[in-house]
């Protein structure tokens, strides 16, 4: 594996450990050219049953059901679900701001680029093709969607190299990016989404409208949602020009009203577009919030 | 302000409000940096919060600058010294601080007590009445104008049992003859007030009498030591402050303020005595009588017609002193004695029996109605005339003019030398020596004239045209070191008498030609100078040791009289003679008197010497080749003090001076000025003439007799003015209202309460309240952030 030759750096053991008897499933249908295990656009003849139908000039003579011409004398041809592979895009955030949090451990740009990694190697273990996009506030760097396992080497190798610049602005990367990806798949963005909600319902949308299916892994730090700073500090914006010399501690409740007031917006805009909204705190373990998201996916499927 | 503190100099601790400013900066520049990706929500925060946590910032900041301002005031130790703390507190301790007018005006009668009586009684009842109170502890201190800087009780405990001893103590009180100084008075009360700073309660009584004179005296009224002002400060820094008017509403009163000789005091000669009376009162005063009484003579009375409210009068006694050394023989006995005097009292008094009922009133202080003055009668002025150009015709003579001086009521005994008699006579029999054209003598002679000259002689020099220059200059000048101020040089001016000049009188007038220039001021200037002897005066001298009262209007302006002093005598060079050879001075109207008065002038001693201020000192050179040095002093209550006679501070410095090898005194002189016993240099001192009357000094001669030099000390005539503080001036604003002014009657009444209390309990729970209120401020906005 491409773990072996090359010590990834964000592939982190463990959060492999616990995901990888997990599947990612396309909860809308997808469309593949490889039979996989998600649902198709297509009918083919595979294992899942679908209908009959009569046969008509053409049919391969193969898929006519014979025993349904024995007692009927009619041919009907019977017709199978298909299932087909899953084209993934994962979109990564490497603006200025993901950097935040170098200092002290895992940047949120780690945090998101591992979550990415994991998700890449479990969609490579199943046979899905995994594209990678990296954006600030144009595409950065772009791979299309391939399940070639050298591939995923190449994909990880790309991860450590960037070096988060710029700022966040999904407007012009994602218009770009929905009018590539033709193929009906899924869309994760790893993003902190320090962009103003409304632009980020718009250009998620764009996605929603040409069916793809959309995950949103909303990457915070611990600091960003706790706000622990206790002394007299000078805050530089890291994307925004400007700072602020404050007593954390004054600040503290009305900050963290602030960021919950944009968290339920968010939460509000993506639920709204039917996407789903994961919130990643760097603080917490990946491999677990990664698990009981892909389970919860897993149980939820059959309902839709 | 700084007297409501203990420690004022603690409340430079109050600079420590500075450190939780200093604080607060220091941490605004230690500070974290931290870049920030969520600024938006930090801005939005900001926004929000900014106002809110600038405001509570500042509250904090300002209760813990206030917290360190207690702090600073804690330790500088406030009390409030006024009744304030009343309510709070019961003072335990007083200090009653008294001062008593105990000054001449006292004396006065108010009803039939002076005041000063009714001040002590005032102060006896309000003694009694403290001292049998239980409710507080009183220590007593009692203060008297007369000598403020001596308390007559000092911080005595005031109990029933000490009671006796200070009552009796007030009670000996008499009046002072001294002058009442409220100045200083109350700034030695303020001092003492600030010298004590204990948890006391003080109250100040003032007994005064309310002089306008001493509490609103012009000259002081703008100064930071006027007496209301200083009383003010005392009110402000006392419990209680009284101001106890002691005096009769009346207010009249007649005054002598001098009597004095108008000129030198000699026997034979007609002396007139100016008494002045003033009237301090508001009405006119009309035919008021004043007596002069000489020893116990007969007294003689004149009549003033009548004296306008405020307005002084004199009145003149004429007196001739009779020649007390009549006897030849006595003279022969004292030769070296050459101010011999006689003492005479003389008393000048308003004869109160003059005065009708309706107009006694008009003199309220009797003291002040009678004035002293010392006489020293001299016995004469022994003149020398040495004619250097005698003649058997008495008018030609060199000296004609200056011994026709020498008629009855001059009081001069004028002798005529030859210049060889000059060679032997004794120089100390005589006080005034004129060498009329002469330009020799010996040299031992000259050295003695010298010597006579600096122990008090006085040498007049008239060089006429038998006078050669060189002889002259050799004799008395010696380049500058000699008798004479001016050198010779030539004789100048017009023989035939076709042409003159005339004095011109120095703008700073001598008193020699005082009495002229008064009554005439073109009287010298007419008088014709034909010749003269041109001279060469050491010109930077002039105005120190030499002064030119005399010049003439030639083209050189050449002195014609030139002074100098000597040690204790003086000398005057004319440049003229004194016969009328030259000019027509001598047989002028003017030559006379203006001789007569340069001759009192020479010999003259100041007639204040004899007047002794009260609470001043006397002080006599004694002469201890005649006398010995204990000397006695009877006082005006025929009591004695001794003293011994001291080096007096010139005489020592001449002493050390003499020690080094002396360039300084002429080589002529002799050298006994090293000699302790050489006169002038030892002086008898008494201190503190406190009381009025006349003192006779003692002083004691070798041979036994005694020698008197009498002294006379007058009350202050400051005093005499009675004028009250009207009730306008009182009520305008001369006190503060702390001041209570009350009556001897009303004093009785007053209490006061409260007491000079430290806060520094109040303090403390104001410091901690303040802390607790900080750290819970403090940790409430904490907690809501």
């Amino acid at each position: 594996m491409a773990a072996e030759t090359s010590p990834a750096k964000y592939l982190d053991p463990k959060t492999l450990d616990k995901i990888k008897r997990m599947d990612v499933r396309a909860r809308l249908v997808v469309e593949g050219f490889i039979t996989g295990q998600h649902r198709s656009p297509f009918n083919g003849f595979a294992i899942e049953f679908a209908a009959h139908r009569e046969y008509a000039p053409g049919d391969d003579l193969r898929h006519i059901d014979w025993k349904v011409w024995s007692k009927t004398d009619r041919l009907y041809i019977k017709e199978y679900e298909e299932e087909t592979n899953l084209k993934c895009h994962l979109l990564v955030d490497c603006s200025k701001s993901m950097r935040y949090g170098e200092q002290t451990g895992w940047s949120k740009f780690d945090y998101a680029a591992t979550a990415a990694a994991s998700l890449a190697y479990v969609m490579q273990q199943q046979q899905d093709s995994v594209g990678l996009v990296l954006f600030s506030n144009k595409i950065n760097k772009s791979f299309k969607a391939s399940s070639h396992p050298s591939h995923l080497k190449l994909l990880f190798h790309e991860l450590e190299q960037t070096k988060p610049d710029h700022q966040t602005d999904v407007a012009d990367p994602f218009l770009v990016l929905a009018s590539q990806i033709r193929q009906r798949g899924m869309v994760v963005l790893f993003s902190d989404l320090f962009l103003d909600p409304e632009q980020l319902a718009k250009s998620l949308n764009q996605f929603r409208l040409r069916r793809h299916e959309v995950i949103v892994f909303h990457v915070m730090h611990h600091d960003e949602l706790e706000f622990p700073f206790q002394e007299n500090t000078l805050f530089k914006g890291m994307e925004v020009a400007g700072e602020l010399h404050t007593e954390p501690r004054a600040l503290r409740k009305t900050y963290l009203e602030a960021v919950e007031r944009y968290l339920i917006r968010v939460k509000k805009v993506c639920s709204s577009a039917g996407i789903d909204h994961v919130l990643l705190d760097t603080s917490k373990p990946l491999g677990s919030v990664l698990s009981s998201y892909l389970n919860y996916r897993a149980k939820s499927r059959r309902k839709v | 302000m700084l007297t409501w503190f203990l420690n004022p100099w603690m409340l430079l601790g109050g600079l420590a409000i500075a450190s939780p400013i200093l604080i607060h900066l220091l941490n605004k520049r230690r500070f974290k940096i931290v870049e920030w990706a969520a600024m938006d929500f930090l801005f939005e925060a900001d926004k929000k919060n900014r106002r809110r946590v600038q405001l509570e910032n500042l509250i904090l900041l300002a209760l813990r600058c206030l917290a360190m301002l207690l702090v600073a005031l804690l330790l500088a130790r406030p009390f409030l010294p006024s009744g304030l703390t009343a309510v709070l507190q019961q003072p335990q301790k007083f200090e009653r601080i008294i001062l008593i007018d105990d000054s001449l005006s006292q004396r006065v009668l108010n009803n039939v007590q002076p005041a000063l009586e009714v001040a002590k009684t005032s102060v006896a009842e309000l003694l009694s009445r403290l001292a049998n109170s239980d409710k507080s502890e009183n220590w007593l201190t009692v203060m008297l104008t007369s000598r403020p800087d001596q308390p007559l009780l000092a911080n005595e405990p005031l109990t029933a049992n000490t009671l006796a001893t200070l009552t009796e103590s007030i009670n000996a009180l008499s009046a002072a003859d001294t002058v009442a100084d409220y100045s200083q008075s109350l700034t030695e009360l303020n001092r003492y007030l600030s010298g004590l700073r204990e948890n006391v309660s003080r109250v100040a009584y003032v007994y005064s009498d309310l002089r306008e004179r001493d509490w609103v005296d012009s000259s002081t009224t703008d100064l930071e030591t006027a007496p209301n002002k200083l009383l003010n400060d005392i009110a402000d820094a006392t419990l209680g402050c009284f101001l106890i008017d002691v005096a009769s509403p009346k207010d009249n009163n007649l005054a002598i303020l001098a009597v004095r000789p108008d000129g030198l005091l000699v026997a034979d000669k007609t002396i007139r005595f100016n008494v002045a009376v003033a009237n301090y009162g508001s009405q006119t005063v009309d035919d008021v009588r004043v007596l002069l009484q000489i020893d116990d003579g007969q007294p003689k009375f004149e009549t003033l017609a009548a004296i306008a409210p405020g307005q002084t009068q004199e009145v003149s006694f004429l007196h001739v002193f009779p020649n007390s050394n009549q006897d030849p023989g006595l003279l022969a006995e004292v030769p070296e004695s050459k101010s011999r005097f006689s003492n005479y009292r003389i008393r000048a008094e308003i004869d109160r029996q003059s005065l009708g009922e309706s107009s006694l009133t008009n003199d309220q202080l009797l003291e002040d109605g009678s004035s002293l003055f010392a006489a020293r009668v001299i016995d004469g002025i022994s003149l020398l005339l040495v004619d250097g150009d005698p003649s058997a015709a008495s008018e030609r003579s060199e000296t004609h003019y200056l011994r026709s001086l020498d008629v009855l009521g001059t009081g001069l005994d004028a002798e005529i030398a030859t210049v060889s008699e000059l060679e032997t006579v004794s120089l100390n029999q005589y006080q005034v020596i004129f060498l009329c054209n002469v330009d020799e003598a010996s040299p031992d002679r000259i050295a003695s004239l010298e010597r006579w000259v600096h122990d008090g002689g006085a040498l007049v020099l008239m060089p006429g045209n038998r006078v050669r220059a060189a002889t002259y200059n050799a004799a008395f000048h010696r380049n500058g070191n000699g008798l004479s101020p001016l050198a010779l040089t030539s004789i100048a001016g017009d023989p035939t008498m076709a042409k003159w000049v005339n004095f011109e009188v120095d703008p700073q007038i001598h008193p020699a030609l005082q009495v002229i220039v008064d009554s005439d001021v073109s009287s010298l200037s007419n008088v014709d100078v034909f010749s003269w002897w041109k001279s060469e005066l050491p010109v930077n001298q002039i105005g120190k040791s030499i002064a030119v009262p005399l010049r003439l209007n030639d083209e050189d302006n050449s002195p014609a009289m030139v002074e100098r002093r000597l040690g204790d005598g003086k000398i005057v060079v004319f440049t003229i003679p004194g016969d009328g050879d030259w000019t027509m001075w001598p047989s002028s109207p003017t030559f006379a008197p203006v001789m007569i008065d340069l001759i009192d002038y020479l010999v003259g001693t100041e007639i204040d010497n004899s007047n002794v201020p009260i609470g001043g000192a006397i002080s006599y050179p004694v002469d201890l080749t005649l006398y010995q040095n204990r000397v006695g002093l009877r006082d005006p209550n025929n009591g004695k003090i001794e003293t011994i006679a001291r080096p007096t501070v010139a005489a020592s410095t001449a002493a050390t001076d003499s020690e080094q090898p002396a360039n300084e005194s002429p080589p002529t002189m002799p050298a006994d000025s090293n000699s302790p016993e050489s006169s002038g240099t030892y002086a008898a001192h008494f201190d503190n003439i406190l009381r009025r009357g006349f003192y006779s000094l003692e002083l004691a001669r070798h041979t036994g007799e005694t020698d008197r030099v009498l002294f006379a000390s007058n009350y202050d005539t400051r005093e005499s003015r009675l004028t009250k503080l009207s009730a306008a001036t009182l009520d305008g604003g001369l006190f503060n209202n702390k001041v209570s002014r009350v009556s001897v009657d009303q004093l009785n009444s007053q209490t006061v309460s409260g007491g000079n209390s430290e806060i520094w309990m109040q303090l403390l729970m104001a410091l901690f309240g303040v802390l607790v209120i900080e750290q819970f401020l403090g940790w409430w906005w904490g907690r809501k952030r």
